[in-house]
This record gives C-alpha cells, sequence and structure tokens, in this order.
C-alpha cells in the first residue's frame, strides 16, 4: 500500500481543488482498491512559487504548478499562453496535454517529476478602473500591473506601462489607485474582489495571455507503483482532468462576467473588430519569439506547434 | 580576537577583513535596495516611467543584505537569545551556554550548505532564469551557499574562542574581534 | 500531535539554554523532520526555506523600516518628541510618564519596530524620569509599555508579517491598527494616572511651562509628523503600496537627518550596519520559525488542534477566547515574531473558518503579542530595559509594567469584543 502526499495551495471551494483534484483522490483510491491513497497536507509544503522543488526533493509526494512562477525552467510548454489561442480552455488544456504528450514530454522538459497534467486557466482580458476600453488609443500609458514579469514586452508593446507586484498587492494597488488595471481573467475580479475597485473589463477574443498549470509527481515516487496502479493514476490524470480544470474556469468566468454585468458602473465590453486587428498585430511578435527560442532548443517543426495547438483546440470545441 | 582562536597571524587578519567587507556588502545592499524602491516610485508616480526590473533588483539586494548580515550577526553573536537565567548562572555557566549555542548554529548552517548548493547546482542544471533579466539563478543561489558557510564558519570560530576563553579563565570583552 | 508538542518542548528547551531562538526553531524544525521522515526530506525542506524566505520581494518591507527607524532614532528626532511631549503634559503630576507615552505614540508613528521604540525612548526618557525622583518602577515600566505601540501604531513589522503570511491586505492592517494604537496611549495614560494616584510618591508633582516654551516646542516635531504623513499619506493617497512606502520612507528619513546637518558618512554607516544587523537577526528568526512550521505541517498538528476545537463544540466566541488565552500565556515565553510565525498558520484557518474578518484576527494577534512584550518572564522591552538600567532589580521591573499589563489586557479584551473599533478605518478607506 502506497500514501502519497499532496502539498495543497489551493484554498477550500477553489474549482480546481473542488472539481479536479479531490474528485483524482478519490477515483485513485478507488480503482486501485486503496493500494494507492493520496494525503492532503493541512497547508502548503513551502513556497507556492516553490511547489516544483518541492516535487523534485520529494517533499510532498504531488503538487500543483504555477508554471510561470519558475522562468525558464519549462520553454516548451510556454506555447500554451500565447496570445488569441484560449477560446475554450477546457479545449485548450485538452489540446495541450495532446501536444504535450506527442512532442514535449519526450524532451524531459520537467526533470525529476512526472506530469500527471497540464492546463490553462481563462484568458487574461483588460479590466480598468475609471473607463471601459473601447480602443487601443485609450491604453497608452496606462499603468497596467503585469500578470508574469514574462508579459512584460507585450504589455510594453501594447503601450502601456507594466508594473510587476505581486498578485497579493493587486487590490490595494488597484483600490488606491496606483495602477490604472491590470491583464487578469475574468474570474478573478470575483475570487480577489478586484471588480470593486476595477468594475470595467473588454474582453478580448482568445485572450491575451494564460497561465499554464501543472500537477506533477515526485519521479521516485512514480517509480514505486506498479505499471497498473500508474495505468490508474494517469487515466484519472492527463487528458481527462485537463478538460476538467479548464472547463471549471470557465464556469467561473461566467459567474464573474454576470456579477459585473449587474454592477451599478462597469460590466464587460468585447474588443471591436479594430481594437482586434491592431492587438493581433501588436502582439505577434511573441508567437514568433516563442518559435525562435523553440528552434534553438531543437525543436525543429517549432513553428507549426502554436498552429496545431490552435487547430486541435478548435475541433475539441465544435 | 582575544587568542588563539583565529589561528596565526595572517588568518586572523584575512577573518578580519573579511568580516569588514561582508558588512560593507549588507549596508550598501540596504542603502542600493532603499535607492531603487524610491527610484521605482518616483518614475512611476512622476515620469510614468517605473524603474525596469526594480523588484528583482531588490529581491537580489534583500537576498545580499541578509545573507551577509547573518555572518556576522553570527561572529558577534547579535542573535534574539533569551538570556532569561543568565543571573543564575555565573560566567562560566553563561560562556558555556553561549558557546553551546554557536556550536549548534554552526552545526545547522553547517548542514544548510551543502543543501544550498544543490539547489543552486539544480537551478543551473534546469536552466532557470530571474524573471526581467534572465540571471541565471544559479548564482544567486551560488552566493547564498557561500555564505551559509562562512556563517557557519563564523558560528564555529566564536565557539572555538568562547571555548578558549572559558578554559583559560580569561573575561571576554563586549564584541570582541 | 505528539510529535509537535514535543518538538515544542525542545525548542524551549534550546531557547532557554540561551541557543538563539532562530538557530534553536531551526534545528528542532530540521531534526523533527528528520526523525519522522528521514535526512533526505528534512534537509531538502530546511534548504528550501532558506532560499524562498529570502527570494521575496514583499520581505523587503521588513528591512526598510528598520532603516527609517535607525536613522529617526540617529537623527535626535526623539528628543525632540520628548521634549514636545513634556511641555504639553509636565505640569501634571507623573507629567514625565504621560510624555514618555505621548513621544512613544509618536515615534511609533515613524518606527516598525517595538524594541527599536522602547530603546530609543528608554535613553532618553528613563534617566531624566529617575533624575526627577520617579521610581524605578514606574519609569521603566512606561518605557516598556509604550514601546509595544510601535507595532500596533502603522507602520509595523510584525502586521507587514502577518499581511505576507495570511494574504491579508497590509494597507488595511495598517489602517486598523490606528484606533487601538490610540486606545493604548489612553489605557497607558489612565495606567500612570491610577499609579500616581495610589502612590502619590511615585512620582513628583508637576512643573509649570510657559506657553511660549510649549509652542517652541511642538513647533520642532515637524520632522516626525512630515515623516508619518508621507508614509501613510501616500499608501491611502494612492502613491505607492505599503512596502514601497517604506523605502521612500527611508529615503526621506535619511534625507530629514542630512538636512538638519546631521549625516556624516559616519553616521551613515553606523545606522546601515545595525539596520542590517537588525534585519538579519529578524531574517533568521524568519527562516527558523518557517522551517519549525514545515516540521509543524508534517506533524498533523494542524488536525489535532482543529480536533480538539472540534470535539470540545466550543462557541466561536471562546474559540477566540481560548487562542487569546493561549497566546498571552506563551507570550510569557516566547519572542514576538516568532510567537506570531508559529501560531498564526496554526489559527488562521480555524478563526477565519468560523466566519471571522482576517484584518481584525490581525489587530487581535498584534495586540497579544504585544502584551507578551512586557509579560515576564521573557518580555523583550523588559530585556531592553535591563540593557539600559542595570541597576534595577528584575522584580521592580515587573511590578512596575503590571499596571499597564492590566490595561493591555483590558484593552485587549474590548477589541476582540468590538470588532467595528479595527475594522471602522479600513472599512472607511478600502471597502
Ligand atoms: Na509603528
Ligand atoms: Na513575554
Amino acid at each position: 500500500e502506497t500514501v502519497l502526499r499532496y502539498s495543497n495551495w489551493l484554498p477550500a471551494g477553489h474549482s480546481v481543488l473542488e472539481g479536479a483534484i479531490k474528485p483524482f483522490i478519490a477515483e485513485v483510491a478507488e480503482k486501485t482498491e486503496g493500494r494507492v491513497t493520496i494525503e492532503t497536507l493541512p497547508k502548503v509544503v513551502g513556497t507556492v512559487p516553490g511547489q516544483y522543488d518541492v516535487a523534485v526533493d520529494g517533499l510532498a509526494d504531488i503538487t500543483f504548478l504555477v508554471l510561470g512562477y519558475t522562468p525558464g525552467r519549462f520553454p516548451l510548454t510556454e506555447v500554451a499562453e500565447l496570445p488569441f489561442s484560449n477560446f475554450d480552455p477546457s479545449a485548450l488544456s485538452i489540446a495541450l496535454w495532446r501536444l504535450f504528450e506527442a512532442e514535449i514530454e519526450p524532451r524531459d522538459e520537467f526533470k525529476g517529476v512526472k506530469v500527471l497534467t497540464l492546463a490553462v486557466t481563462t484568458p487574461s482580458q483588460i479590466a480598468t478602473r475609471t473607463q471601459p476600453i473601447e480602443s487601443l488609443d485609450q491604453l497608452q500609458g496606462l499603468k497596467m500591473r503585469n500578470p508574469v514579469a514574462s508579459f512584460t514586452a507585450a504589455s510594453e508593446a501594447l503601450g502601456t506601462v507594466p508594473i510587476n507586484k505581486p498578485v497579493s498587492e493587486m487590490y490595494e494597488l488597484a483600490s488606491s489607485g496606483v495602477v490604472d488595471g491590470t491583464f487578469t481573467p475574468l474570474d478573478t475580479m470575483k475570487s480577489f474582489r478586484l471588480m470593486e475597485v476595477m468594475p470595467y473589463m473588454t474582453k478580448v477574443e482568445g485572450g491575451l495571455f494564460q497561465p499554464a498549470l501543472g500537477l506533477v509527481m515526485n519521479r521516485d515516487a512514480w517509480g514505486s507503483l506498479s505499471p497498473e496502479d500508474q495505468a490508474v493514476v494517469m487515466a484519472a490524470a492527463g487528458e481527462k482532468m485537463a478538460g476538467i480544470i479548464g472547463a471549471g474556469y470557465a464556469a467561473n468566468d461566467v459567474a464573474a462576467e454576470a456579477e459585473m454585468n449587474a454592477l451599478e458602473t462597469g460590466g464587460v465590453i468585447e474588443a471591436s473588430p479594430e481594437m482586434m486587428a491592431a492587438l493581433r498585430e501588436r502582439l505577434a511578435f511573441v508567437e514568433k519569439a516563442w518559435i525562435e527560442k523553440a528552434e534553438g532548443l531543437g525543436v525543429a517543426n517549432a513553428a507549426e506547434l502554436p498552429g496545431r495547438l490552435r487547430d486541435e483546440t478548435a475541433a475539441l470545441s465544435k | 580576537m582575544t587568542s588563539g582562536s583565529g589561528g596565526p597571524g595572517p588568518a586572523r587578519r584575512l577573518w578580519s577583513r573579511l568580516l569588514r567587507a561582508v558588512e560593507a556588502v549588507s549596508a550598501v545592499s540596504i542603502l542600493v535596495m532603499m535607492g531603487l524602491m524610491t527610484a521605482d516610485v518616483i518614475g512611476r508616480e512622476g515620469l510614468n516611467r517605473p524603474l525596469p526590473g526594480a523588484s528583482e533588483l531588490i529581491e537580489f539586494c534583500l537576498v545580499a543584505a541578509v545573507f551577509t548580515g547573518l555572518v556576522f550577526v553570527s561572529w558577534r553573536e547579535r542573535h534574539i537569545t533569551a538570556d532569561l537565567f543568565d543571573a543564575l548562572l555565573g560566567r562560566r555557566g553563561r560562556l558555556a551556554l553561549r558557546a553551546f549555542g554557536c556550536a549548534i548554529g554552526a552545526g545547522i548552517f553547517g548542514l544548510a550548505a551543502p543543501q544550498m548548493l544543490r539547489l543552486a547546482r539544480r537551478a543551473a542544471d534546469f536552466g532557470d532564469v530571474s524573471a526581467t533579466f534572465g540571471v541565471p539563478m544559479g548564482w544567486p543561489l551560488g552566493v547564498m551557499t557561500a555564505l551559509c558557510a562562512v556563517c557557519a564558519l563564523a558560528f564555529v570560530l566564536r565557539a572555538v574562542l568562547l571555548a578558549a576563553v572559558l578554559l583559560r579563565g580569561e573575561d571576554l570583552e563586549e564584541g570582541a574581534e | 500531535m505528539t510529535v509537535a508538542l514535543l518538538g515544542f518542548l525542545a525548542a524551549f528547551v534550546l531557547i532557554f539554554a540561551r541557543v538563539p531562538v532562530a538557530v534553536a526553531l531551526m534545528s528542532v524544525g530540521t531534526a523533527g523532520i528528520w526523525l519522522t521522515y528521514g535526512a533526505k526530506m528534512a534537509l531538502a525542506s530546511m534548504a528550501l526555506v532558506v532560499k524562498e524566505t529570502t527570494l521575496a520581494y514583499t520581505l523587503t518591507v521588513i528591512p526598510l523600516f528598520i532603516l527609517m527607524g535607525a536613522a529617526v532614532a540617529r537623527g535626535g528626532l526623539a528628543e525632540e518628541l520628548y521634549d514636545a511631549a513634556r511641555a504639553l503634559v509636565g505640569r501634571f503630576r507623573g507629567g514625565l510618564a504621560f510624555a514618555t507615552i505621548l513621544s512613544c505614540g509618536g515615534f511609533a508613528a515613524v518606527s516598525g519596530s517595538s524594541v527599536a521604540t522602547a530603546v530609543t525612548l528608554s535613553r532618553i526618557a528613563v534617566p531624566e524620569m529617575r533624575r526627577r525622583g520617579y521610581s524605578d518602577g514606574l519609569a521603566t515600566g512606561a518605557v516598556a509599555a509604550g514601546g509595544t505601540l510601535g507595532i500596533l501604531i502603522p507602520p509595523s513589522v510584525i502586521m507587514v508579517v502577518y499581511g505576507i503570511t495570511t494574504e491579508t491586505p497590509i494597507g488595511e492592517l495598517f489602517a486598523a491598527g490606528m484606533i487601538p494604537g490610540l486606545l493604548g496611549i489612553a489605557g497607558y495614560c489612565l495606567a500612570i494616572a491610577w499609579i500616581v494616584w495610589r502612590r502619590p510618591q511615585s512620582a513628583p508633582a508637576g512643573e509649570r511651562v510657559a506657553f511660549a516654551e510649549v509652542r517652541a516646542a511642538l513647533g520642532r516635531v515637524w520632522a516626525v509628523l512630515l515623516l508619518f504623513a508621507v508614509v501613510i499619506g501616500g499608501i491611502y493617497g494612492g502613491l505607492f503600496t505599503p512596502t514601497e512606502a517604506a523605502g521612500v520612507g527611508a529615503a526621506c528619513s535619511l534625507v530629514i537627518v542630512a538636512l538638519r546637518g546631521d549625516l556624516t558618512l559616519r553616521v551613515l554607516w553606523e545606522i546601515l550596519v545595525s539596520t542590517a544587523e537588525v534585519t538579519a537577526a529578524i531574517f533568521a528568526i524568519l527562516i527558523g520559525a518557517t522551517v519549525f512550521a514545515e516540521f509543524l505541517n508534517f506533524s498533523g498538528a494542524h488536525e489535532g488542534v482543529l480536533a480538539v476545537v472540534r470535539d470540545a463544540g466550543l462557541a466561536p466566541w471562546a474559540v477566540i477566547a481560548a487562542i487569546l488565552a493561549i497566546y498571552l500565556v506563551m507570550g510569557c515565553v516566547l519572542e514576538s515574531l516568532s510567537m506570531m510565525l508559529l501560531t498564526v498558520p496554526l489559527f488562521f484557518p480555524i478563526v477565519t473558518g468560523l466566519g471571522f474578518d482576517p484584518v481584525w484576527f490581525g489587530i487581535v494577534v498584534v495586540m497579544a503579542v504585544e502584551i507578551g512584550l512586557i509579560t515576564p518572564p521573557l518580555g523583550m522591552n523588559l530585556f531592553v530595559m535591563r540593557t539600559v538600567v542595570r541597576d534595577v532589580p528584575l522584580w521592580t521591573l515587573y511590578r512596575g509594567v503590571a499596571p499597564f499589563v492590566a490595561a493591555d489586557v483590558l484593552r485587549l479584551i474590548l477589541l476582540a469584543a468590538i470588532p467595528g473599533i479595527s475594522l471602522f478605518l479600513p472599512e472607511l478607506l478600502f471597502r
């Protein structure tokens, strides 16, 4: 009998914890007939940014990662974070998992761990404090909190002033007016109470950015499972869990959007076709930069991968 | 240093020179941290131009300040300590306990240093870079490793010094170097 | 659970054996994980803590608030505060004690640390009071107690640490500390009035001060007022975050000291080195307590405590009362920062799970921790008094501080019972 320890930092009630991880834990226990059980530690082991190291060192056997917290470690998987590709987070998550299994896993990008699943959140949109953004001009010179440091170049290309501050300070930054807005998915408008201080949101078709997430397991712990149990674990995780995580975020977005549209001032609007064209032009370099980086790492077919990811997503989300 | 513990003259001079360097790095890091933060705020509020990468540089300064600080705080026994029973102990008892505390400190930092080295090596292997400037993270972690080791050394030297004073029955003046 | 209790016991033994608190917590935490999960886990987890605790942007607020306090202390601003307060209330019996409390409150508004407040004011106020015939107990008690205002009146390093570990907005915590801090000043003044009324011989009668002198003294406290306005006004006016406020405040305080002609290179150097020293000592404790907290996490202590709370079937207010009682007891033997770091991860989920406000809980915790600073046998501020006045017996110190502890306990009960006192300003400014 194997007891695996899962280091949890997701708050109780979070859609990933309740909708994906807890059912995964239950399924593994049931389908292995109790041979493998997963115990949730009461408090996160280490810090949230340190979760990858925690899994590699086996301080916990299973951890949940935000890949962007360790820049440089997962350059190829960053393909998931490219702009204008997130029309359906559930489909994108599944497509990402398939691409990962085919192209990235053989290259051992996640050293020291077995990747159980990968997923993305809903896409980042434009949230502002004082007025809705209807054209790119209105963004010029605005101080915008940066979702991740790697988004700095994109933020500058849009003409905004990127402010790099931790997410924990976001509410205060906006309420006191240090920043004019932020690039953020809809659901954090609700979970971080941001709509109180940034009531305006402009939705960008396919989004500007989405952080990639992963559930990983210490490789020694993985190796200690029988092939039969490994198969059970992957059946419960992998593609199935990717879809659930993405769908959970999408559902949060729907709820948050309804709540924002019910605000007395503020609400959600869609970017106009003109604004979309301008955004696409300004941010074209992001995908090019990823392709160059991937080619530099020896991925010969890098140029076709973003397109493949988008096509697969489109096919899945019909 | 009172006597004996630092080894022969050159070693003792080297140690005190090292301490002075470490102190200087610590002080300057704190001043730079303050300057960066102020420049970032003024740039952002006054010119709509925050200092690029300020938060990353500030983090590196913090690491430098703390780890260099640990070295001379350990050497000078300026860690927060409960000297509750001092009055009951008498001079020899106090010295013995101080030496004991330093020995434990040496042990724990001695254990930490190789582990930090492991993290530094891993960061280099896995290609970790800092978010803004792309600094390979093996470097700052390597600096932490080295300073952990020096901190352990500081504890060792202090423990030896205290033990020597205890055995010889001399008195140790405060903050002796 | 048993493992965790043994861990606490071992940590106490080492701490009382004069092992530095940071080293004791770090060794016991590592040894605890070692014994339950093996060496590899123990060492890897310790190293990860060392790395993650220092590579953290938000924590820069700690050295920078310390730097600000050090510059202010070195720049003679505290003396002026004290002179002004003395001119204001010196005419009453026990006037110098009242002045001590007021100037502690003023100094607290520009210093993030309780010990720094106590150290600075003790050098000014205690010798003066003893010279004028104040009893040793009153003189030292007033400074030790007044010093605790340093962590309740913003800025406050302890609040910052609470905010970071629990992801509670620091700006709201600062705002929430304001009224309880003023209540603290009022409470301490009442304590002094009571002492003077019961034992008039403990303080001489006051002296009249000419009005012109009062005005002149008040006119000199501009620097402190300016600094407080920059830091707090900047935070609430949307110019910068609390973290940045520390940097800007430190820079401003250095500029003020320089403008007054007191900033030589040598002085700057001393300020920086003393800041570095305090910073390293605090981060050592942060690291040690975090390693210890990792050990508690692995030991299942959280579940144990939760189970006790659940099985006891306590009402929510009784849970809070129990937690506060635990703090008051622990405060007798633990240092404030480590006490908070060790207990908050344990209590915070329980308390917020019961529906209590995290900002209010933060204030109550800081208050409880603050009492620990002046309760015997182990109270940091009492130790500070010992280093300044070596000839005063410990027993006199304990007796002198007792009325202030009583005032504090009453204030703690008041704040715990009426959350509105703490939450009024944050509601007004943020919600
Ligand atoms: Na303060
Ligand atoms: Na105490």
